[in-house]
């Protein structure tokens, strides 16, 4: 297998920290981590571009953020999904996979 | 015309200064040398400045908000405050009341949201001047142990 990274595509990262959040509440570094193990490191993802995502994200109600003790005792900030966050990771779900099985189809038919 | 560049709030600074030092932590575990793990750290990152700014705008967006209900909380407290005292009519004094307790309340649940943990912060800066970086398992400045949170899982690379 080659080392080749994909961009994400526009949009794709909310959807991403959504899902990562979904389980735990966690800081930016962690989400990262989380994101790229996941993704086996084949997305190309800059790691800051997640903090301008995570501040829209907050604005938005989408997730709330508060201060706290990362693993190895330094000050960190942790987010964690809101109600509206748990909807709208369902909502965007569920549009992901019909937006991937759209393009399948489109590709498996030319 | 340059863009206008807003001054880092320190909490965006220290939250992205985390994730570096973090990085850094990781490339250093692997065996890189200081200098190098600070380079990949902050090539792996991208441009902080650019990212620390479009942070900084979104911020100020919130904190515009939190100004306007401020002051709306503190017109409803003076308009209740003036009916208090101009009215001699009990019903109309309670509706003073009112109005002053939702002044009250709707300031206090914005500080409450707003609060950070500034007591912390001279610490840690005290601490960074110090030279204080990445020591796993060393205890942050200023940090309590009784208020730990629940323990996070552990992040490997």
């Amino acid at each position: 297998m080659g080392n080749e990274r994909t961009d994400l595509m526009q949009g794709t990262l909310e959807l991403l920290i959504l899902n990562t959040l979904a389980r735990e509440s966690m800081h930016g570094y962690g989400i990262v981590q989380r994101i790229h193990e996941a993704a086996e490191d084949l997305l190309k993802v800059e790691d800051g571009s997640l903090y301008p995502a995570l501040y829209r994200m907050e604005e938005r109600g989408l997730i709330k953020s508060e201060w706290g003790l990362s693993e190895n005792n330094r000050r960190a900030k942790f987010y964690k999904l809101t109600r509206t966050g748990k909807r709208k990771l369902a909502a965007e779900r569920a549009n992901w996979n019909r937006i991937s099985k759209a393009v399948t189809r489109i590709l498996q038919a030319t | 015309m340059r863009p206008s560049r807003r001054k880092t709030p320190p909490e965006v600074e220290e939250e992205m200064q985390f994730h570096i030092e973090m990085l850094e932590c990781k490339y250093a575990e692997q065996g890189m040398s200081i200098a190098d793990a600070k380079a990949a750290a902050l090539r792996r990152f991208g441009n902080l400045e650019t990212f620390k700014q479009q942070c900084v705008e979104i911020s100020s967006r919130n904190s515009l908000l939190r100004r306007m209900l401020k002051i709306a909380s503190i017109v409803l407290a003076l308009t209740g405050l003036s009916i208090r005292i101009l009215s001699s009519d009990v019903k109309i004094a309670h509706i003073g009341d009112t109005l002053i307790m939702i002044a009250v309340s709707g300031r206090l649940l914005l500080y409450v949201r707003g609060m950070s943990p500034s007591a912390c912060e001279a610490g840690i800066s005290k601490a960074r001047e110090a030279g204080d970086s990445i020591k796993p398992g060393a205890q942050a400045p200023g940090s309590d142990h009784k208020n730990k949170p629940e323990p996070v899982k552990r992040v490997t690379a």
